[in-house]
């Protein structure tokens, strides 16, 4: 017999585990509530500002009507980057295209498998795409429609569907073997094999062939040099051709009389061979286009618009020949084991970055100079990749860094050069000339030569000062420039005796150039060598001027050793370096010896005991016992975080502000930095969703977070609703543009996206240097040129601060691979991370930036975002940055410490599972620190520097001194709630139902027994 | 009739246990492959207590111990079960969006490997206190 006792005691086990169910739906519903609220299309609270009062949607506005324009922007742009971006390889007067009608798309990624973006990271909405078959027959080309036919049916199938894929692993945890990454380019059986009539429609579409290469970008994956690390045949390394890519060009050229190549990669690949190849008639790199960069292509290959882009990147012949691949890749400590645990403390990984400051062209142009004046043994064995016999520029480099061709040539006169030591400038006049016959920009590239003493400071042989690319000059049309470069650019950090940047006592050579190796040529001759000397072309010595500059004591130690904000300049990054831990074991590339210095490869570092705190990530000791009496939280001023709109950081109301903070409230604030603010009650920060990640623009479409309150609202039911702005072409090829107004244009255009978007701040652009081509993330980044990389950021940076927009770019610093970047130790000189990779991040500080992301690793034995060095004593002290610095991820990262972080200026956490330890700082009612003068003041000084961020930004347009937060119930919140509610009240019901029924049926068994 | 209920209700509290011991080694088990749950120590804590009560209801079960004790054995054996499964829900929600909702690790199969141990341990979860909720409804005698 079924008993009430059953029942009431089933209703209660059931009830409970639904009431655990609701909770916990519940709790992940509101910690992801606006991705859950964009995905229903529900709002779950609004920031109300009392009717009546001062609205001020003034202060930022947007530039466009609605949002057809705002995205007809977007075309227009993503057009423009590829006209300035786009570079001319190869060119035998095939292009522009003349009497060509009839196209056919060859290779995979010229239709069904275009790389318009990364895989991850930089990706672009696939439904906004321009395919180039679109944009050509927009253009009124007629395209071989049966090809990209046959290709769409083999991109189906499994041997190409991940083609644009690079093994992504979002933990970056690489342990084991490396993967490899498979070139992807079907062969024309298996072309014939979906259509056995391809020749025939060949034959009818044959004016034209277009073959596109590519290989993939990804964050979260690397490519690895060697056979190991790739899958194709006749391919040496991941970004050589292989035989099914030589195959389709071969078959282009034995088909077709025109053959153009496009090289659609961020990452440089092998392309002598086509170089080289008389049959192929051009190459066109086009990097990652985005989602309209196609037009801009057509517009260049029709001849519309004249290619006006250079290399941000030296093509090297063979991509493993740069030293720094002597150390690339996953290298683990030989001890870590005894005392490291891998999974917490991510400490196992490091890098030891050998090559010092010859990456990228700095080291190919150097040794070519030091080959030609016979000095450190440049010309010898080492190093040699497909040099024949002594080591040979021109079979080691097959375009230099800064080349692009034109439709028309370009004459570069240097005018004069004046340095101003003390406004710290370099002034070059020049006048540039375009002597060919069709109209054209050009890049006018300032480059430099510091004098190289043997044995002293490392200085590399040429290096880009400055840059500006013309307006469009009429063929036969002269425009004189005045270039203003800052003096720092070519001033090198010596980290063992004056510890600042210096100017070694000598001659300065100055030139403009088109590109590295022409520079270098102009010196070289003015210098007296010649071709006899084993120059491979003769150089300008005109376009030369020469500074000689003589300070006292032979060197100049004093200009740079005070920054403009008064910081004093000094070693921070000592620990950066192996050395300072285990004396005398790394040898860094010098060219005093190339031979006697070329790096070896460090796969047997070991942990010292000294390091171990700091891979351990434990190295800051709460005080229990200051005095904290004078640091003072919830104050009652009358001041609110609106009445701080726009101050300048030290203004007397911010302090003000601060002590009125609840200690708790700023703690949150801190840890659950991600994409939502959390609020402040106790000043009116409102809070809510801020950010967005994006190097390539906000990835969320335009009615996501739109502010219902703002004149840009964009609604669900808005024709543009769905749109997404992260629709740009890659950030190499931003940069090829060497473009600082176009730049600058940009960053306005995501200016425009933000207030639509009611998104204020953004995570990008990534100022990281590519270091090696093999780093999966470079299609993030510039460029391996930190002067390049450091101006084309701050110009883009600049132009999204003028509508309120704050920029964080990403990832300082020393992001030189992804394979276990949580945690990875790259080891360096101090010059060579002041010289190279943080010389961009200053360039952006000291031009106004307001944010920085940083990176998953290391510098040295710390995690970057531990390193008071780094984040307070460089980015604050020396380069007088005020600011939000936010982590990466923490999901949760446990190495990413947050006491040490706080400590060192970490401002926010991007936070979305805060860890154990973290949650006992915010929920032990701030005992934890009441003792602790330092964390108190790190505390109360983070929030300072990202709520200025904050004051500035577009997040206070509408904003007043009555804002405040409401929550409101949408239908999941009633859900979730509804369901736990019912469920305790059933509990409840149930353990009184259970109680009653059974006391009942107690009585009846006495009763029963009784009768 | 009362031994088949007895052991009925043995049965279905072993079956709790067993599934109860096999979802905290996968839940480990997948904690450990990727994306650590950091509080993965007191949920296998939970989930391994709430075998050994049902264990000690076993026991009581079969002595005749009154059924008010058994039954808050059960309940407290639910509410341990379903804090470990809650827990791992919620230890796992990132890797859910990256697994199923985008391509950040959709194609790591370390990654994917670990949330399918994370499911199976979900399903060994529920199975086992679905079995513990019906022998809540026809509770028999012993």
């Amino acid at each position: 017999m079924f008993k009430r006792v059953n029942a009431w005691r089933g209703i209660i086990y059931v009830s409970t585990a639904f009431v655990f169910l609701a909770q916990t739906i519940g709790a992940a519903l509101e910690a992801n509530r606006n991705v859950v609220d964009g995905f229903f299309g529900t709002t779950s609270y609004e920031i109300v500002t009392d009717e009546g009062s001062d609205k001020l949607w003034s202060t930022y506005t947007a530039d466009y009507a609605d949002t057809n324009e705002l995205v007809a922007a977007h075309q227009q742009m993503g057009q423009e980057l590829l006209e300035e971006g786009a570079v001319l390889l190869k060119n035998n007067g095939t292009l522009p295209l003349n009497g060509v009608s009839t196209v056919t798309l060859l290779g995979i990624r010229s239709s069904a498998k275009t790389l318009y973006g990364a895989t991850i990271g930089v990706s672009v909405p696939a439904e906004q795409n321009i395919s180039l078959t679109t944009a050509l027959e927009e253009s009124g080309y007629i395209v071989n429609k049966a090809m990209n036919t046959v290709y769409e049916t083999l991109a189906e199938t499994d041997a190409y569907k991940d083609a644009n894929k690079l093994s992504p692993s979002f933990s970056g945890v690489i342990e084991g073997e490396e993967p490899s990454y498979t070139i992807a380019e079907p062969t024309i059986e298996e072309i014939a094999s979906v259509d056995d009539n391809y020749m025939t429609t060949i034959s009818e579409y044959n004016d034209l062939a277009i073959v596109t290469v590519g290989r993939p970008s990804s964050e979260a994956a690397d490519y690895y040099p060697g056979s190991d690390g790739v899958e194709g045949e006749g391919a040496r390394n991941a970004l050589s051709l292989s035989d099914d890519e030589r195959a389709i060009i071969n078959f282009a050229k034995e088909n077709f009389e025109n053959v153009v190549v496009l090289i659609n990669s961020s990452n440089t690949m092998e392309i002598g061979e086509l170089e080289e190849d008389a049959d192929i008639d051009a190459i066109l790199w086009i990097g990652l286009p985005g989602n309209y960069g196609m037009r801009g292509v057509v517009s260049i290959l029709s001849g519309e618009v004249n290619p006006s882009g250079g290399l941000p990147d030296l093509y090297a012949s063979d991509t493993t020949s740069s030293p720094a691949m002597a150390n690339y890749g996953v290298y683990t400590y030989t001890n870590a084991s005894e005392y490291l645990d891998t999974a917490t403390d991510r400490g196992d990984y490091y890098l030891i970055e050998a090559e010092g400051i010859y990456t990228g062209y700095r080291y190919y142009e150097t040794r070519y100079a030091d080959c030609v004046m016979g000095q450190g043994n440049a010309s010898s064995q080492v190093g040699c990749f497909d040099s024949v016999s002594s080591w040979n520029y021109d079979e080691e480099v097959v375009y230099p860094f800064g080349y692009g061709l034109s439709y028309t040539d370009f004459e570069y006169n240097l005018e004069d050069v004046t340095v101003s030591v003390e406004d710290k400038t370099i002034t070059a006049n020049v006048t540039v000339t375009n002597t060919g016959s069709v109209d054209g920009k050009a890049i006018v590239q300032l480059y430099g030569q510091a004098p190289y003493i043997a044995g002293g400071v490392e200085k590399s042989a040429i290096q880009l000062v400055d840059y500006v690319k013309t307006e469009t000059l009429a063929a036969g049309e002269s425009v004189s420039l005045t270039i203003t470069a800052d003096l720092e650019n070519i001033a090198s950090y010596d980290e063992e005796d004056s510890e600042s940047y210096i100017l070694d006592a000598g001659d300065y050579y100055f030139t403009v150039a088109s590109d590295s190796h022409e520079a270098i040529n102009n010196v070289l001759a003015n210098q007296g060598y010649t071709t006899a000397d084993g120059m491979d072309a003769e150089g300008n010595a005109e376009c030369v001027s020469v500074w000689n500059y003589a300070p006292e004591n032979g060197v100049d130690t004093d200009t740079f050793k005070t920054t403009e904000s008064g910081g004093t300049v000094e070693n921070q990054l000592d620990d950066a370096d192996y050395n300072y831990w285990n004396e005398g074991t790394v040898t860094y590339l010098s060219r005093s010896d190339w031979e006697g210095t070329w790096p070896q490869t460090y796969d047997n570092i070991e942990i010292t005991e000294e390091m171990v705190q700091y891979l351990t990530n434990d190295f800051y000791e709460i005080a229990t016992d200051d005095d904290t009496s004078d640091i003072k939280f919830n104050q009652n001023n009358g001041v609110t975080f609106s009445n701080v709109k726009g101050l300048e950081y030290d203004d007397p109301i911010w302090d003000q502000l601060l002590d009125e903070i609840d200690l708790q409230e700023a703690i949150l604030f801190i840890t659950d930095g991600n994409r939502i603010a959390p609020a402040m009650d106790s000043i009116l920060f409102v809070g809510g969703q801020y950010t967005e990640n994006g190097p390539n623009g906000f990835n969320v479409t335009l009615s996501t977070y739109s502010n219902p309150e703002s004149p840009w609202y964009v609604s669900a039911d808005d024709p543009n609703a769905n749109y997404s702005t992260n629709d740009m072409g890659c950030a190499p090829l931003v940069a090829a543009t060497f473009n600082k107004e176009f730049c600058y244009d940009y960053g306005v255009l995501w200016g425009n996206d933000s207030l639509y978007n009611g998104l204020p701040f953004i995570w990008g652009p990534g100022l990281n240097l590519h270091r090696s081509a093999y780093n999966g993330r470079n299609g993030e980044y510039y460029s391996e040129d930190p002067v390049l990389t450091g101006t084309i950021g701050l110009a883009f940076i600049q132009g999204g601060l003028e509508k309120g927009l704050i920029m964080a770019p990403k990832h300082l610093a020393f992001n030189d691979q992804e394979s276990n970047r949580n945690g990875v130790a790259p080891y360096m000189t101090e010059q060579k991370a002041r010289e190279l990779e943080l010389r961009s991040f200053q360039i952006a500080a000291e031009g106004g930036c307001l944010g920085f992301m940083t990176s998953f690793s290391r510098i040295g034995t710390t995690y970057v975002g531990a390193h008071t060095g780094l984040l307070t004593n460089i980015l604050r002290n020396e380069w007088g940055f005020n600011g939000y610095v936010v982590s990466d991820m923490v999901n949760p990262a446990t190495y990413m410490t947050w006491k040490e972080s706080v400590i060192a200026g970490t401002t926010n956490f991007d936070t979305t599972e805060i860890a154990e330890e973290w949650n006992s700082y915010i929920t032990t009612d701030s005992n934890t620190f009441e003792g602790d003068a330092t964390m108190l003041t790190a505390i109360k000084n983070n929030v300072h520097q990202a709520l200025y961020a904050y004051a500035q930004s577009n997040a206070m347009n509408g904003i007043n001194s009555s804002s405040h937060k409401v929550e409101l119930n949408t239908w999941w919140r009633v859900l979730y709630k509804t369901i736990f509610a019912v469920g305790i009240v059933l509990v409840i019901l149930g353990i009184a139902g259970y109680v009653l029924s059974t006391i009942n049926l107690k009585k009846s068994e006495v009763k029963r027994n009784e009768e | 009739m009362k031994n088949k209920g007895l052991y009925l209700g043995i049965a279905l509290y072993a079956f709790h246990a067993v599934l109860l011991v096999a979802a905290v080694m996968l839940s480990i088990s997948s904690s450990n492959q990727a994306y650590a749950v950091n509080t993965i120590n007191i949920l296998a804590t939970a989930g391994i207590a709430a075998a050994v009560v049902d264990i000690a209801a076993i026991v009581l079960f079969i002595k005749k111990a009154p059924i008010i004790v058994t039954d808050i054995l059960t309940w407290v054996s639910i509410i341990l079960s379903m804090y470990l499964m809650c827990g791992m829900i919620k230890g796992r929600l990132k890797l859910m969006g990256y697994v199923w909702f985008s391509d950040l690790e959709s194609g790591n199969a370390i990654a994917v490997g670990a949330l399918n141990l994370t499911v199976i341990a979900w399903v060994c979860i529920v199975i086992g206190v679905a079995c513990l909720c019906i022998k809540g409804f026809r509770q028999e005698n012993r």
